[in-house]
C-alpha cells in the first residue's frame, strides 16, 4: 500500500483515512506525501471541506508549503515547508470538532521557530473529536510531562459553540523548546478525585445542574471526592447553537488524567437528549476511560507516542492501556517517516493487577534526537 | 476492539505485522459474478471485499478511542463490571508497596 520513492523522498498512500497523521508527519520529517484516490467511489467523492481546512491551517503556520490537489480532489500532493509558528487567526469547518485541529497543533507547537499563538473560531465539543476541555485536561498534561518550561502551554475556551452551528473560540499558546526529554512513566496511580464541568448554552440553567447530580450519582459510588461546576454563558459566549454537554476529568495520584465527555444531540436531530442521561452516561464513560486506563488519557496516547519518538537519544517508556485504532496506525506511520520501531510487550507478573482495570502494555523505544531546527545551537 | 488486545500474544505483530505484505491484487469483476434472470448480476465476494477495501482506505479519522455517542458497553455499576475497577481508586485496595501500613 505504501510505497517510498527515495529519490523524489516522497512517500505515497490511498485513500482518505489517516490524512492527518501522514499531514503530521510529513510536516516534521519534511517528506513530501501523495495520496491518490481519496474516496474515489463515494458519493461524495474527493477531499473534503474539512480537510482542506487542515491543510490551510498547516499552510498558515509554516513557510513555503506547496500542496496540489487534482480536479477532482480524490489526489492530493503536500510537500511540507520549514515549520515557522506565530500568531495566527482560523476559521475551521464546523464538520469536525476543534480537537481535529487543535490536535495537529499540540503535535507540532514544540518545533515551530515563533511559538505559537493561535485563535480558532470553531465547534468546540461534538462526538466524534477530543472537545476544546479534552485537550486542556487530557492531551496538555501529557505534553507537560515532556519539556521542561511549561509556562506558556495554555489553552483557553473563550466562547462554547455547539453543533450544527459552531460559533466557539478558543485561544492556544505552545512554547516551543529546543529537545524534547526522554520519559519513564510506569506508573498510572490511582483516582484521588474527579472534577467537571457541566455547560448548558442557550438552554435553561437548570439543566447543567441535573447533569451534575446524575453523573454524581454514578461517581459517587466509586469515590467521595466528585466536585463538577456549571459553566453558564451568556449571549455570544455561548455559540450559535443550544445544546447542553458534561465533562469529566479523573485525576490520578500520579498526575495522569482520564476524560470523558457527553453532549446533547444537535437542535435537529430526531432524539432529544434527557439531561440526565446525558450526566449519567458521561460519568459510565468516564469509568470506561479508567477501567482502560494507562499512564497517559487514552485519547492522547498518539501524542505520547510521538514525543516519545522524537525525543532526545534515551530510552524512553511508558505504560498505557489497549492502543486505539488511532495509535497503531500512528505507530505504524511513525515507521514509515522515520524508520522507527516501538518495542510492545504486555505487562506481566504482576499478583495485585486484580480490579486494576485493562491488561497494560509496555511500549518502549529509543528518540531520535529530534531537535528544532530553528533552536539549534550553532 | 477491548478482547483483541488481550487474547493476542504478541502486539508486535499486530501492530507492525501486517504491513509487509502486500494486499492481494483484485481480480477482473466480469469473469466472477452470476446472472440471474439475464438481468441482475450477483456481486462476487471478491467485488465485495474490493468494496470494503475501498470503504477501509477511507475511514473517519478520531483519535478518541471510540466516539463518545457509542454505547458505553457494559453498565460500572454492575457488580463484575465493579470489581473490573474498583482498585483503580484510592478508595480501592492499595499494592502492599505503596501501602504505608
Amino acid at each position: 500500500m505504501t510505497s517510498f520513492n527515495k529519490k523524489a523522498n516522497i512517500l505515497s498512500y490511498k485513500g482518505s483515512s489517516h490524512m492527518r497523521q501522514r499531514l503530521i508527519l510529513s510536516v516534521l520529517s519534511g517528506k513530501s506525501v501523495k495520496i491518490d484516490e481519496i474516496r474515489k467511489l463515494d458519493d461524495n467523492p474527493g477531499i473534503q471541506e474539512f480537510e482542506v481546512n487542515l491543510i490551510r491551517l498547516l499552510d498558515k503556520i509554516t513557510n513555503g508549503t506547496i500542496v496540489e490537489l487534482n480536479e477532482t480532489g480524490t489526489s492530493v500532493f503536500f510537500q511540507p515547508g520549514l515549520l515557522h509558528g506565530g500568531t495566527v487567526q482560523h476559521e475551521c469547518s464546523l464538520q469536525r470538532g476543534v480537537g481535529y485541529y487543535l490536535e495537529v497543533l499540540v503535535m507540532l507547537g514544540l518545533f515551530c521557530k515563533v511559538p505559537l499563538n493561535v485563535t480558532l473560531r470553531c465547534v468546540t465539543n461534538n462526538c466524534l473529536d477530543p472537545s476544546a476541555d479534552h485537550i486542556l485536561h487530557g492531551f496538555l498534561p501529557c505534553l507537560r510531562k515532556f519539556i521542561l518550561d511549561d509556562e506558556d502551554l495554555e489553552l483557553k475556551i473563550v466562547k462554547r459553540g455547539m453543533l450544527p452551528h459552531g460559533g466557539g473560540e478558543v485561544k492556544f499558546s505552545c512554547p516551543i523548546s529546543k529537545q524534547v526529554r526522554p520519559v519513564q512513566l510506569l506508573d498510572a496511580g490511582m483516582v484521588k478525585r474527579v472534577r467537571g464541568v457541566a455547560y448548558a448554552l442557550r438552554v435553561a440553567p437548570s439543566i447543567a445542574n441535573r447533569m451534575v447530580d446524575s453523573a454524581k450519582g454514578v461517581l459517587l459510588k466509586f469515590l467521595p471526592d466528585v466536585f463538577i461546576t456549571t459553566d453558564q454563558r451568556k449571549g455570544i459566549q455561548s455559540g450559535k447553537s443550544p445544546g447542553f454537554g458534561i465533562h469529566l476529568v479523573a485525576e490520578t495520584t500520579q498526575g495522569v488524567f482520564y476524560v470523558a465527555e457527553q453532549m446533547s444531540q444537535p437542535a435537529e436531530a430526531a432524539d432529544v437528549s434527557l439531561p440526565e442521561d446525558v450526566g449519567a452516561k458521561a460519568a459510565q464513560r468516564l469509568l470506561r476511560q479508567i477501567y482502560l486506563g494507562g499512564c497517559v488519557d487514552p485519547a492522547a496516547q498518539s501524542v505520547a507516542v510521538l514525543l516519545m519518538a522524537l525525543s532526545r537519544n534515551d530510552v524512553s517508556k511508558i505504560m498505557v492501556g489497549p492502543l486505539s485504532n488511532y495509535t497503531i496506525s500512528f505507530l505504524r506511520h511513525l515507521r514509515e517517516f522515520f524508520g522507527l520501531t516501538f518495542h510492545l510487550e504486555h505487562c506481566v507478573g504482576d499478583d495485585d493487577s486484580e480490579g486494576r482495570g485493562s491488561d497494560k502494555i509496555h511500549m518502549t523505544c529509543v528518540g531520535i534526537g529530534y531537535s528544532n531546527l530553528n533552536k539549534r545551537t550553532i | 476492539a477491548l478482547n483483541r488486545h488481550s487474547t493476542t500474544r504478541s502486539i508486535m505483530k499486530i501492530v507492525y505485522g501486517s504491513i509487509d505484505e502486500e494486499p492481494d491484487e483484485v481480480e477482473n469483476d466480469n469473469s466472477d459474478g452470476e446472472e440471474i434472470g439475464g438481468l441482475f448480476k450477483v456481486a462476487s465476494s471478491n467485488v465485495q471485499k474490493h468494496k470494503m477495501k475501498q470503504t477501509d482506505l477511507n475511514t473517519v479519522e478520531s483519535s478518541l478511542f471510540d466516539s463518545w455517542n457509542n454505547d458505553v458497553g457494559k453498565d460500572w455499576l454492575e457488580p463484575e463490571s465493579k470489581a473490573l475497577i474498583q482498585n483503580c481508586f484510592v478508595t480501592g485496595a492499595w499494592k502492599e508497596s505503596e501501602d504505608a501500613e
